[in-house]
């Protein structure tokens, strides 16, 4: 092994103890902060006794523990200031710290506090100017967790005699996310969007989606997409709204979501344009008219896989480059009510909320046993399950329908109990103000630890202050003559 | 098609008659769930999804929170005393401060650290990366490499969550295993068991010449070769984990494809 650099500071070091010293009156709160910035594995035990007699004669001279060896990316160094007072000669060193406070460290530190002498129990106080006999008591075992920036200080104790103090500075930081723009700039797709308009009758669309803050930290794009309009048909307004979210390990997947959106729009918007009136028989409506509209949405599927697949023979690259989930998502009156019609084809949601402040999953999401296990229209088998997956609800108190990628729905989940939650934060947003678009857009950036994903989400709401289409003729039993 | 559950509210019943005798499928409705919140929750809720992150202790855990669970199980028996020793614990040092600096990294990765020697002993508990400690080690006594393979299946299956209708399930674990002797106890069905329960992504590292890569390749297919014991292979292999932790972390975006390891340096090799 080299040798060891000198463990004298050099008069550069020296200074920067000297500033360190001057400041720390006025720079240290003598208080601990109220936040604990530290996990002593065990609680502080009660200060040790020193042994009888005798130990201190036999305190072996100063040199370095052998289970201490030297390492070359991390110099063993001290940063104590000696105290002006002559040392008692059995009182032992000053306290060193491992690794010396030169640097910013990233998020948190493990910290360990070394004394020379051996059997000498440490005692620290981190945000304080100096430590006492009543200091936190060090084991070495637990070693300290920094978790933010902090003084410390430290001093040794032999047979009650205590050392220099020790003082030093912690600087911690925090890792920062960072957007970059993509190396890559084919087939751009911006980085956030949003849209609002008027739907049919009284029903309004609020929709946004984000490029996610890993995507923005990678340089990568917003996998993310969604589309919707309107199929006026003869009897009544149908209105679409379709999400996808393209698989992260498929490089063309910001492709393949955008083109799935388009296609089954187009798809569904001239099929339902021209569809026949639905009967207002239930009966009917259950035997003739329903098994249809899933014929429809199924086929609008199949369409836009189909485009697809065109798509990637044009570019010679495999289908799985494109992998994307598939929601959709036609609502329309009925008899009063409101008919939905779902088709989901991997994860994300589609929630209904009702008036009376209930909640109806109308998708089928596929979970995997672990996260991040999930299918795609893409996925071999799918396209066959497809008719399976539709999925129909006619209620007669709809407020509000969802349809969102995982990047939103994983943040409710459990969904079937916590996605009351994303109702009640968003529809007082796209209720009240003049620009439902702009607001989701805000309100979806939310941070959330663990939540990096691309998100998108789109909202249809009735607007009870709109005017209504036609009344609904009701029975008034109060009191008003 | 037709085993799809239909259940809905009763006024739906009254409504809708015809409902229950569709040939189709319907919705599944969460209000005839039993943990329902109730309704009047819903107005006083935050503006975002719960956030119940680490404030100093042990975390609550979001039912939400995914995490990336890193099992490191390193073999310090007595063969590592001195300078591998030393440099394993430099090693983690390394990995600890690289990985601290990735903000996806401290976000989604977890990690535990399970040592061998006469017996094993997971000297940490699956912990949040922010929340680790640099463990000690100490280099003694043989190499029970079974015992340290039963631990890590036990921990996997107490610590990793799969997803169920409450938790959403951790990503698939990673861990790497590096040992530089030949096992001293029974170790063969312990491979076969952890082999067999496909785990997660298992990299085996057989550190210096005593290392046997067919024991290795017993428990995982994918195993590596660190041709010495030198504090700068070892240094290496620990960058390599940093390396591969953190491409995982950022991989974990849904994908059916296997995880992709960064490239090796030039002191380990692929065993084939």
């Amino acid at each position: 092994m080299p040798p060891e650099p000198d463990n004298i500071p050099d008069a550069g070091q020296a200074e920067e103890i000297a500033e360190l010293v001057a400041k720390t009156p006025d720079t240290l709160p003598l208080k601990r902060p109220a936040t604990p910035v530290f996990v002593p594995a065990t609680l502080p035990d009660e200060p040790v006794e020193a042994p009888e007699n005798g130990a201190a004669l036999e305190n072996p001279p100063v040199e370095r523990p052998i289970s201490v060896p030297q390492a070359e990316s991390v110099p063993s160094q001290a940063v104590s200031v000696v105290a002006p007072v002559a040392p008692e000669p059995v009182s032992p060193p000053a306290v060193e710290f491992s690794p010396p406070p030169h640097q910013t460290f990233r998020a948190s530190l493990t910290l360990e506090l070394r004394c020379a002498t051996p059997d000498a129990s440490i005692r620290y106080a981190l945000g304080a100017a100096d430590v006492g006999e009543d200091g936190t008591l060090y084991d070495p075992a637990a070693k300290i967790l920094l978790t933010q920036s902090t003084g410390i200080a430290a001093r040794a104790w032999v047979n009650g005699e205590s050392g220099p103090l020790a003082l030093a500075h912690f600087e911690i930081s925090q890792p920062q996310w960072e957007k970059k723009e993509p190396l890559d700039q084919s087939d751009a797709t911006p980085h956030e969007i949003s849209d609002q308009r008027a739907l049919e009758g009284p029903w309004k669309l609020a929709a946004a989606s984000v490029r996610g803050k890993l995507h923005a930290h990678r340089g990568g794009w917003r996998e993310d997409a969604f589309a919707h309009d309107l199929a006026p048909a003869a009897d009544g307004t149908y209105a679409i709204v379709v999400v996808s979210d393209g698989a992260g390990s498929a490089p063309l997947s910001r492709v393949g979501s955008n083109l799935l959106c388009r296609e089954t729009l187009a798809h569904l918007r001239d099929a339902l344009t021209q569809s026949a009136p639905l009967s207002t028989d239930a009966q009917e409506l259950r035997e003739r008219d329903l098994p249809l509209l899933r014929v429809v949405l199924v086929e609008a599927a199949r369409h836009a896989l189909q485009k697809l697949n065109e798509e990637a023979a044009k570019r010679a690259r495999p289908l799985s480059d494109f992998a994307s989930t598939l929601l959709i998502l036609v609502r329309r009156e009925w008899n009063g009510q409101q008919l939905c019609a779902a088709l989901q084809a991997g994860d994300g949601a589609i929630a209904l909320w009702n008036d009376d402040n209930t909640l109806t999953l109308l998708g089928m999401a596929d979970h995997g046993e672990n996260s991040g296990e999930t299918r795609f229209i893409t996925t071999v088998g799918m396209e066959a399950e497809l008719p399976s997956r539709v999925r129909f609800s006619i209620r007669p108190n709809l407020h509000a329908v969802a349809a969102m990628t995982d990047g939103v729905a994983d943040d409710y989940f459990p969904e079937a109990t916590r996605l009351n939650q994303l109702f009640g934060a968003v529809l007082p947003l796209v209720e009240n103000g003049d620009a439902p678009g702009a607001a989701l857009l805000r309100w979806i950036q939310y941070e959330k630890k663990g939540s990096s994903d691309d998100r998108a989400l789109t909202l249809c709401w009735r607007d009870d202050a709109a005017p209504q289409p036609e009344t609904v003729t009701e029975e008034t039993s109060d009191g008003h003559a | 098609m037709t085993s799809q559950l239909i259940s809905w509210k009763v006024r739906d019943l009254m409504t809708f008659p015809f409902l229950s005798q569709l040939g189709i499928t319907f919705a599944l409705s969460a209000a005839a769930m039993s943990d329902i919140p109730p309704p009047e929750t819903a107005a006083t809720e935050v503006a975002a999804p719960e956030n119940s992150s680490s404030d100093g202790g042990a975390p609550e855990l979001d039912a939400s929170m995914r995490r990336l669970p890193v099992y490191l199980v390193l073999d310090c028996s007595g063969s590592m005393t001195g300078e591998p020793i030393e440099a394993v614990r430099q090693g983690m040092k390394t990995l600890l401060s690289e990985l601290k600096s990735d903000p996806q990294a401290l976000e989604t990765v977890w990690m535990s650290v399970i040592t061998f020697d006469s017996g094993a002993n997971q000297v940490m508990p699956l912990t949040e990366l922010l929340m680790v400690k640099e463990p000690s080690f100490e280099a003694r006594g043989t190499t029970a490499l079974g015992a340290a393979l039963r631990l890590l299946l036990d921990q996997i299956n107490q610590e990793v969550r799969k997803t169920t209708s409450t938790q959403k399930g951790d990503w698939k674990p990673l861990i790497f295993l590096m040992t530089d002797g030949e096992p001293t106890d029974q170790w063969e069905d312990a491979a076969d068991a952890v082999k067999a329960a496909r785990v997660g992504n298992f990299i085996a590292c057989a550190a210096g010449s005593q290392a046997n890569e067919a024991t290795l390749k017993r428990m995982t297919d994918v195993v590596v070769r660190l041709n010495d014991l030198q504090p700068d292979a070892l240094k290496q292999f620990f960058k390599w984990v940093s390396a591969s932790v953190a491409t995982t972390s950022m991989n974990i975006a849904k994908s059916d494809a296997p995880v992709g390891l960064p490239a090796l340096p030039p002191e380990i090799v692929i065993v084939p």
